[in-house]
């Protein structure tokens, strides 16, 4: 090593500081699990819905996790798909398994049963378990980025 | 596992805490890996021109709201040269703390 050149255990003093940076920022409002939930709540309620409201219920959840996509890229300044980390990545895989579970078992229960509460029972277990994904993944993620010992 | 490998692209202080903030997401805007790593526009170029000579990092243009902003990229090349590096720092670490100094000196 030349003399402007860190020691190994400098540099990997400067990583940790580096990415504390990023974690930082990363520290986003309980709101938006909370909003990630209705999203994914009215995702899986729309396929038990009648028409049209189905659709609109529709449109307006992927419309608002567009909306927060956009809003989580300007706050935090980067973007980090749901699968990309490899720790959070089984959360993510986790929950896209529950949710089309409930979509299939949503639009079942609309062809079998007439009880109007039921795609929307559905899609509030739906909702719940996205907030609880949601919060899971970021603490995955940020365990993630934590210096191995 | 990643085998062991010193970058010396990689290893200078700003360019390490690039990837640094860059593996550890998709894409990072400039202007929020400038402000972690709390250099000037300038540097912080001139570093990202190095990594991308390297084919470490790629750069794409994004025109939002009449505001031009630059998200930054780690490769695939680039991730697996960090991890490389990293690996090789840690293995360099731990000799330097478990390797008492003038041990395996004989003269």
């Amino acid at each position: 090593m030349t003399d402007d050149q860190p020691t190994p255990a400098e540099a990997l003093a400067s990583i940790t500081a580096a990415r504390s940076a990023v974690t930082d920022r990363l520290k986003v409002h309980w709101g938006y699990d909370v909003a990630y939930g209705l999203c994914c709540g009215g995702i899986v309620a729309a396929q038990g819905l009648p028409q049209p409201l189905g659709m609109g219920v529709l449109v307006l959840s992927i419309g608002g996790l567009g909306l927060m996509v956009q809003q989580w890229r300007k706050q935090t300044g980067m973007w980090v798909g749901g699968y990309s980390p490899p720790r959070a990545r089984w959360v993510a895989i986790g929950l896209t398994v529950v949710l089309l579970g409930l979509v299939f078992a949503n639009m079942y229960l609309s062809r079998v049963t007439d009880l109007w509460w039921s795609p929307l029972a559905v899609g509030a277990v739906g909702g719940i378990v996205a907030v609880l994904a949601s919060h899971l993944w970021m603490r995955a993620y940020l365990r993630g980025l934590e210096p191995r010992a | 596992m990643t085998p062991p490998v010193f970058d010396p692209v990689i290893h200078a202080p700003g360019r390490l805490q690039i990837c640094a903030i860059l593996s550890a997401a998709d894409e990072a805007e400039f202007a929020m890996v400038r402000d972690a790593i709390a250099v000037s526009d300038s540097v912080l170029s001139k570093h990202l021109k190095q990594l991308e000579e390297a084919g470490y990092v790629t750069l794409r243009k994004q025109a939002a709201n009449g505001r031009q902003r630059t998200w930054l990229v780690l490769t695939s090349a680039g991730r697996k040269a960090f991890a490389a590096h990293v690996a090789e720092l840690q293995r360099l670490a731990a000799t330097t703390v478990a390797t008492p100094l003038g041990q395996g000196f004989s003269g």
